[in-house]
């Protein structure tokens, strides 16, 4: 009897933490400044609506429209099924950009773009504003699979743990 | 002695039988109180990972001032103007045929403020922060439609554009020589003269700044802001293009930038870029 029921509280908890498991979309183990090759499906509009939500920003962040992405962020439209781009006035550089590219090959060339448009932001800033260098030099810019995250803000620590 | 035996067994039998009902009637509820954690962790969980609270949830009370600003949508915001019975202007008041896709806009951080709350697509912005008056036409800060870094003159020759529109000035409010910044200005409208001598070429004016801002007693004042304006309207009658005066659509009455317009005092939020451009739309 005891066996039985060991048997079955076991079984149910293995059942239990395999379905949290893929129920949390957000629940991926990749870090964060990392790149992974192959990755569960991911909803980037709600990754990117949670680095909003969850992270307290300086500025006021305001959605681009899907048809400003091309022209503002300067990524090809062909290059991604999906974007979300939160930007500011232009008083600091906070900001937020998550993507779910075509593929992993365009997700290479999605975070090589941003990853050139941190380091010119750094070369803006640094006689500007220079009090952004420090969110700046902690950007976190993470590509898993073919989605890839860029967050901008104070709370690193935070953006990373949302990104996963 | 086999009716006691008999009768033994049959109350073993019957004491087995009620342990095993017990046995399975505590496996039973340990796996619904189980069960019970699980969905309650997760449904918390999943709550707090994918709903964002909205404005009028009652969690947003603990949210910090900059959240409070924060525009998630423009039909949120368009929400909050009819509740607050602002009857300012907006995209829905103006020429609906006017999508600016004849329309360049250059200048420094205040118009990239201006690009990203921008409700035209097809508008062109050749703008980026730390933009100087010095060094518009010399820094290759465009990428070309062949790859390559340009200058502002070298991607605006790429285009055609009915209507340039320069926002320039509020950088250079410490240069000690005003003609300095005048002689920069009037170079780079003959440069975009040359490259699209069919434009109408606008000179904004430079916009105020907040009154708070001022007390950090540097360069960045009104009154600043005033002096330059005028060698603006000096260069434009030189040079015969447009001053526009967008000043007057976001000065208040005592000629400050309003302090809820903007985080830092100087660059602009989504309600007065809105106003910023509904100005231009208006009077171009």
């Amino acid at each position: 009897m005891k066996k039985i029921a060991t048997l079955t509280i076991c079984a149910v908890m293995a059942l239990s933490a395999a379905a949290l498991t893929s129920c949390g979309g957000s629940s991926d183990s990749s870090k964060a400044g990392t790149s992974k090759s192959a990755s569960a499906d991911r909803d980037v509009s709600k990754t990117a609506d949670k680095l909003l939500n969850d992270i307290t920003y300086k500025d006021q962040l305001s959605e681009l429209s899907e048809d400003k992405i091309e022209g503002v962020v300067g990524i090809s439209k062909d290059l991604f099924k999906t974007g979300k781009v939160y930007r500011g006035s232009g008083a600091t550089a906070e900001e937020i950009d998550c993507f779910e590219a075509v593929d992993e090959d365009a997700a290479k060339q999605i975070e090589s773009a941003l990853e050139s448009y941190v380091e010119d932001l750094k070369a803006r800033f640094k006689d500007y504003a220079p009090g952004e260098m420090d969110k700046l030099e902690k950007a976190v810019l993470a590509r898993d699979g073919k989605y890839v995250f860029l967050s901008i803000s104070d709370d690193d620590a935070e953006a990373k743990k949302i990104i996963g | 002695m086999n009716d006691a035996q008999n009768q033994l067994k049959t109350q073993l039998a019957q004491k087995k039988r009620i342990r095993t009902q017990q046995g399975v009637i505590s496996v039973f509820s340990m796996l619904c109180l189980l069960f019970s954690c699980v969905w309650g962790v997760h449904a918390f969980g999943s709550k707090t990972v994918f709903f964002a609270p909205s404005s009028d949830d009652s969690s947003s009370a603990v949210k910090t001032e900059a959240k409070k600003n924060t525009s998630k949508d423009s039909s949120s915001k368009a929400d909050k103007k009819a509740d607050s019975g602002d009857t300012s202007e907006s995209k829905a008041d103006h020429d609906e045929n006017d999508d600016l896709s004849d329309a360049a806009f250059i200048g420094d951080s205040r118009t990239v403020g201006l690009q990203n709350t921008c409700p035209y697509p097809k508008a062109t912005f050749f703008c980026y922060v730390g933009m100087h008056i010095d060094n518009a036409v010399s820094d290759p800060a465009f990428t070309l439609s062949n790859g390559n870094a340009g200058t502002v003159i070298d991607a605006l020759g790429e285009g055609s554009f009915g209507r340039i529109y320069i926002n320039l000035g509020t950088n250079e409010l410490g240069w000690p020589y005003i003609e300095n910044f005048q002689e920069y200005y009037r170079d780079l409208i003959e440069q975009i003269k040359a490259v699209q001598p069919d434009a109408a070429i606008y000179a904004e004016s430079i916009l105020p700044v907040t009154a708070s801002r001022e007390l950090q007693g540097d360069d960045i004042t009104n009154a600043n802001v005033v002096r330059f304006n005028e060698a603006i309207q000096e260069v434009c009658s030189q040079t015969g293009a447009v001053y526009l005066n967008c000043w007057e659509a976001l000065a208040d009455a005592n000629g400050c930038l309003p302090e809820d317009w903007s985080v830092d005092g100087i660059h602009l939020l989504g309600e007065a870029c809105d106003k910023w451009l509904a100005y231009i739309i208006d009077n171009t």
